[in-house]
């Protein structure tokens, strides 16, 4: 059983997506799990992740997300390996035997004392060692550097392209400058009497006209010229070849390989060119409501480590399945064997609910809100951030969605409830000395901060052989919170929060 | 899923002073060119071809059933060198793996099947899929899934693909792989 | 001029034009779109490859949307969307819940801050820097056509068919099979692939030819043998296969709706004025138009329905000649290389839906409604 198979032990987020608890955050703010659907991403670094090389964001915007110094195959969109060859220079002057076989090049005599070692040159060329396309396929003469002047495709429409867009820039704006001249000519006309300002501007202006200065308002932009496309009835025909040619398919460029040179999309083989290869990027994760970062990765390309790293497995009590007492049976009571685990450095108080416990109102979602606008405000001063800010926050809000709810087994409570003590690495390597408390049966065994527990249930009698049985309940835990939104209260409070977990006990394997 | 017990017997598997737990039934070339750096378990069948070059585990690495690990070459005009390969720590190498690559890094997990061409790099914290085949100097950055499509996917901060935790999960299988590792109790009599 | 160079700032908005099977995306004021990818989405759930517009309610039509963007986004154009503008390249008869699901994504998930929707057939003709032609949409699941007269488009003459680039693939599947091929083999994937690589348009004579059943009947082209590498298979196309595909838009039938009737209807549809400069100017865009030879048949069969059919000939007077215009760019981009230039201009700041404005009613206005058309004659 390796970890990379979907866990059969899901918590439901705050959005109402049910996730694995690997993929779960936790907001210390809120304080709420997040999962990857509700929060919010950005883009954190650039890199390659071929030569990991970190860009930054201008300069990748720049180089249009491309990598300067690597290329993909355009055939298969692997990396392309630079290989080096050794070419002798041919010297002109290294055979100084006969006039005639040199050709019409006569040596030039500074240079014509034959060296006895061949000289060679290191000469490169771009090999995949995926599909074995080399740049000599397509006749790409060799580069003296590896990372050479290897041709990059080239827009053949780009002139074109760019006296388009100055045309129709040019034409959007006068035609706002038609409409701002309109109603400053219409302004006028609302007021009775003309203003000061009007007047003093008449003078100014006449003024400005006296002494010879140019007028003051911008000179009206006139639409540049631009030469209409050209409607043509002489098209190219068939090639005639078609009917009588068989064609080969090797050289005919497939659809993916036109896609990726979206520029020319050849057809045929002979034009496809290194492809630079595309940046990846790390990113960072947002909670939508307070703002607050739950992922920050570290910004080098080889570093593994994050700047905050707020998972869910560092805060929330994991649940892992161990195994169940019986083979599953519709209709017959069973047990599951289940192993909660501490992540926290606190003690954690843990009881299993069948349905949502009463929140106790930690938190106001108002007086929270506010928390965060006092500090916004603190950070941002200008007012037009302020107004952006709080935009933000009547809008990004995604609609909560109902958990679907698909537990078909009763559960039997447990007694009481337990706690689940604190994460202590140390105790690892400490003797072992146990003990000797009472515990509630439920409890099989109890180590350092793992608890195994034994859960009672009866799936229901309705499913057939192969249904799935899938347990739901929810897991109440206390949680000390170690950082506070207001800047008051330093010591850490204590939330009791509640999860909802459903765990995929297996398939029915016998009817009754 | 909590990772089930897996027994071996005492005749199979030898236990070294460091806690490696190497087969009997594997295939050590040249063994005073492999270094085990402790805790690192080698099932039957594995393959490692420590006569070509030197090989270097870090701790905790799982090196499964009838995987191959083979330094890697390059090919010069004068001939072919085989190049040392260093294996970072809690690293997972899949069932009937082929592993040539130059450099892999800790938390790296490999899945069945899977063919890591030669002088690949494999970075940390990165997944290559059941059954991908890596062609010969590929580059797999952290957090990077390797599909068996060929594509790869995810990095570092995206949510799906590779776990955003990677480096823990890592460290929490490859340390239960060798806790549930265990030698079949003697019989009691 | 600086008053515009503010214009394109440091960040360029971006522009999406999602077809039905491959999305083109890239930035504003660059001549070429960045990537082309097919319209499919990995899902972040199940991760099971599916394609975007088959969903079964909205709320999964919005999950697949948001997996969508988010690989757009934060794969190929590696940018955050936040506080970002963005243009979208859409059908001007696209349905409504695409259009609304997809604004909501926009301004609800992503937080962009304005969306600036252009119809595709329009916006295309800005490329060629023209008022007027008829704007022929070749497409994957339809064929639309739309005369544009001096920047406005004709709504009443807008006509649509389903010939379009899955007819064809249908076409060579229903071919094939019939010659024996198994057709576990033709997957979409391997139909697009020999649609694309090995079929094309025929000439007008051969095509009369095998319809008059003329003796002897033009010799096929030679056929292909195409190797499948998932199944280590290779199978044979036959050249009358390579040839025949795209008949399916030339199909002679009582209800005149092959391409050519397609056009010359709409044409007709528009006021009398109008419909000369429109023969002239015929502008063939979408992926389906790249296909070789398409063009010079197109054109024979217009000249042939207008001098043979009795309808047209009483309607269009004197010599008319047919006249194409050719994109700069390949067709399968125009229009969102259409929608990269509207990106490029102020309208980016004029007319585009702004977040704030979407948050009042949480509604897109839409020519089709009303409401909110009420006031625009200002």
């Amino acid at each position: 059983m390796s970890f990379m198979q979907p866990s059969p032990v899901k918590y439901a987020c705050s959005c109402g997506i049910v996730n694995p608890i690997n993929k779960l955050f936790f907001c210390r703010h809120c304080p709420k799990l997040r999962c990857g659907y509700c929060v919010s991403h950005e883009v954190e670094s650039h890199f390659c992740s071929n030569c990991l090389e970190n860009i930054p964001s201008s300069e990748a915007r720049h180089k249009k997300n491309c990598c300067a110094n690597c290329f993909d195959c355009p055939c298969c969109h692997h990396t392309l390996s630079a290989r080096a060859t050794t070419v002798p220079v041919v010297r002109k002057t290294e055979e100084p035997k006969d006039g005639e076989s040199a050709g019409a090049a006569t040596p030039p005599p500074a240079s014509s004392k034959p060296s006895a070692v061949p000289t060679t040159k290191k000469m490169y060329y771009l090999s995949c060692l995926s599909c074995r396309w080399t740049t000599r396929d397509v006749g790409i003469p060799d580069q003296g550097v590896a990372t050479g002047t290897w041709p990059d495709n080239e827009c053949l429409y780009q002139a074109r392209f760019n006296t388009l867009m100055e045309y129709y820039q040019s034409v959007v704006l006068q035609e706002k400058q038609e409409k701002q001249e309109f109603q400053r000519r219409k302004a006028p006309k609302a007021h009775k009497f003309p203003s000061l300002t009007d007047r003093t501007g008449l003078t100014v202006s006449l003024i400005r006209r006296q002494i010879g200065w140019s007028e003051k308002n911008v000179p009206k932009t006139k639409p540049l010229n631009i030469t209409p496309a050209e409607a043509i009835s002489e098209l190219e025909d068939l090639p005639q070849d078609i009917f009588t040619q068989p064609i080969n398919l090797r050289n005919i460029t497939t659809v993916a390989q036109r896609h990726s040179q979206p520029a020319d999309q050849p057809t045929a083989v002979g034009n496809l060119y290194p492809q630079r290869r595309s940046l990846w990027i790390k990113r960072s994760l947002r909670c939508r409501q307070c703002e607050h970062n739950l992922i920050k990765p570290e910004y080098h390309p080889t570093s593994i480590k994050y700047r905050i790293q707020l998972f869910a497995s560092y805060h929330v009590p994991e649940v892992v399945m161990v195994r169940l007492e019986h083979p599953l049976e519709a209709g017959q009571s069973n047990a599951i064997l289940l192993k909660l685990s501490n992540p926290t450095m606190y003690d954690m108080t843990i009881s299993i609910l069948d349905e949502k416990p009463t929140e106790e109102p930690q938190i106001n979602p108002d007086e929270f809100q506010a928390t965060c606008k006092i500090k916004e405000e603190a950070v941002t001063s200008s007012p037009l951030m302020k107004v952006a800010a709080l935009a933000r926050q009547t809008l990004t809000k995604e609609v909560t969605r109902e958990v679907r709810d698909v537990a078909n087994a009763k559960i039997k409570l447990l007694e009481s409830e337990f706690v689940l003590n604190q994460r202590d690495d140390s105790k690892e390597f400490d003797e072992e000395v146990q003990a000797q408390t009472e515990e509630p049966n439920f409890i099989v065994w109890r180590k350092g901060n793992k608890v195994l527990l034994r859960l009672q249930f009866t799936p229901a009698a309705e499913l057939e052989v192969n249904d799935v049985v899938t347990l739901g309940f929810f897991m109440q835990y206390t949680y000390v919170n170690t950082v506070s939104n207001t800047a008051e209260k330093k010591e850490p409070t204590t939330h009791t929060l509640s999860s909802r977990l459903f765990i995929d006990a297996g398939r029915i394997e016998k009817g009754n | 899923m909590e990772i089930p017990d897996t027994y071996y017997s005492k005749d199979e598997y030898v236990e070294t002073a460091s806690g490696n737990k190497v087969s009997r039934h594997t295939v050590l070339c040249g063994s005073q060119n492999i270094v085990l750096n402790g805790k690192v378990i080698v099932q039957s069948g594995a393959i490692i071809r420590g006569d070509l070059a030197n090989v270097r585990t870090g701790r905790y690495c799982v090196i499964s059933k009838n995987s191959v690990i083979r330094p890697p070459y390059k090919q010069f005009s004068k001939g072919i060198a085989f190049f040392p390969m260093h294996i970072g720590d809690h690293v997972y190498i899949g069932e009937g793996a082929v592993v040539s690559a130059a450099v892999i890094g800790s938390f790296v997990y490999i899945g069945k099947n899977a063919i890591i061409g030669r002088r690949c790099t494999l970075k940390d914290c990165c997944v290559i899929e059941d059954g991908a085949v890596l062609p010969p100097e590929t580059t797999v950055s952290s957090y990077m899934r390797y599909t068996a499509k060929g594509t790869i996917e995810g990095g570092q901060g995206n949510p799906c693909f590779v776990p955003a935790a990677m480096q823990d999960e890592m460290v929490n299988y490859t340390k239960s792989f060798y806790e549930h590792f265990i030698r079949t109790p003697a019989p009691a009599s | 001029m600086p008053l515009y160079e503010s214009v394109i700032q440091e960040k360029p908005p971006i522009v999406l034009d999602i077809g039905n099977a491959y999305t083109k995306l890239g930035f504003a004021a660059e001549a070429h779109p960045r990537k082309i990818i097919p319209t499919t989405v990995v899902l972040s759930t199940t991760s099971e490859t599916k394609r975007l517009f088959d969903f079964a309610d909205t709320t999964e039509f919005y999950d697949q949307i948001v997996d969508f963007l988010q690989m757009i986004f934060f794969k190929h154009l590696l940018v955050s969307p936040k506080e970002r503008k963005i243009v979208v390249v859409e059908n001007i008869f696209g349905q409504t819940v695409t259009r609304e699901t997809l604004a909501r994504v926009l301004f609800k998930h992503f937080d962009m801050s304005s969306v600036l929707f252009v119809p595709a057939h329009l916006i295309s003709l800005s490329t060629l820097a023209l008022p007027t032609a008829v704007v022929v949409d070749i497409g994957y699941s339809e064929v639309t056509v739309m005369p544009v007269f001096s920047g406005v488009q004709i709504m009443p003459a807008f006509m649509d068919q389903s010939y379009g680039g899955s007819a064809v693939h249908n076409e060579i599947k229903r071919q094939l099979v019939a010659s024996g091929i198994k057709e576990s083999l033709l997957t979409e994937n391997v139909l697009e692939d020999i649609k694309v690589r090995v079929c094309f348009v025929t000439t007008f004579e051969r095509a009369q030819a095998r319809l008059k059943g003329n003796e002897p009947q033009p010799t096929p082209s030679p056929s292909v043998d195409y190797p499948i590498c998932d199944y280590d298979t290779i199978i044979e196309i036959p050249g009358i296969v390579r040839e025949t595909v795209y008949e399916i838009m030339f199909e002679q039938s009582n209800e005149r709706d092959s391409l050519p009737h397609l056009i010359l209807r709409a044409i007709l549809e528009c006021s009398v004025d109008v419909r000369r400069a429109l023969l002239e100017s015929i502008f063939l865009i979408g992926g389906g138009a790249m296909v070789m030879g398409l063009l010079p048949r197109l054109k024979q069969e217009l000249q042939h329905l207008l001098e043979t059919d009795a309808y047209y000939k009483d309607r269009f007077h004197g010599e008319v000649e047919f006249k194409f215009y050719k994109p700069i760019g390949k067709e399968n981009f125009t229009a969102w290389l259409g929608g990269a230039l509207c990106g490029a201009t102020d309208l980016i700041q004029t007319r585009s839906l702004t977040k704030d404005a979407y948050a009042r009613n949480e509604h897109v206005p839409d020519w089709t409604n009303l409401c909110d058309n009420r006031h625009a004659g200002s």
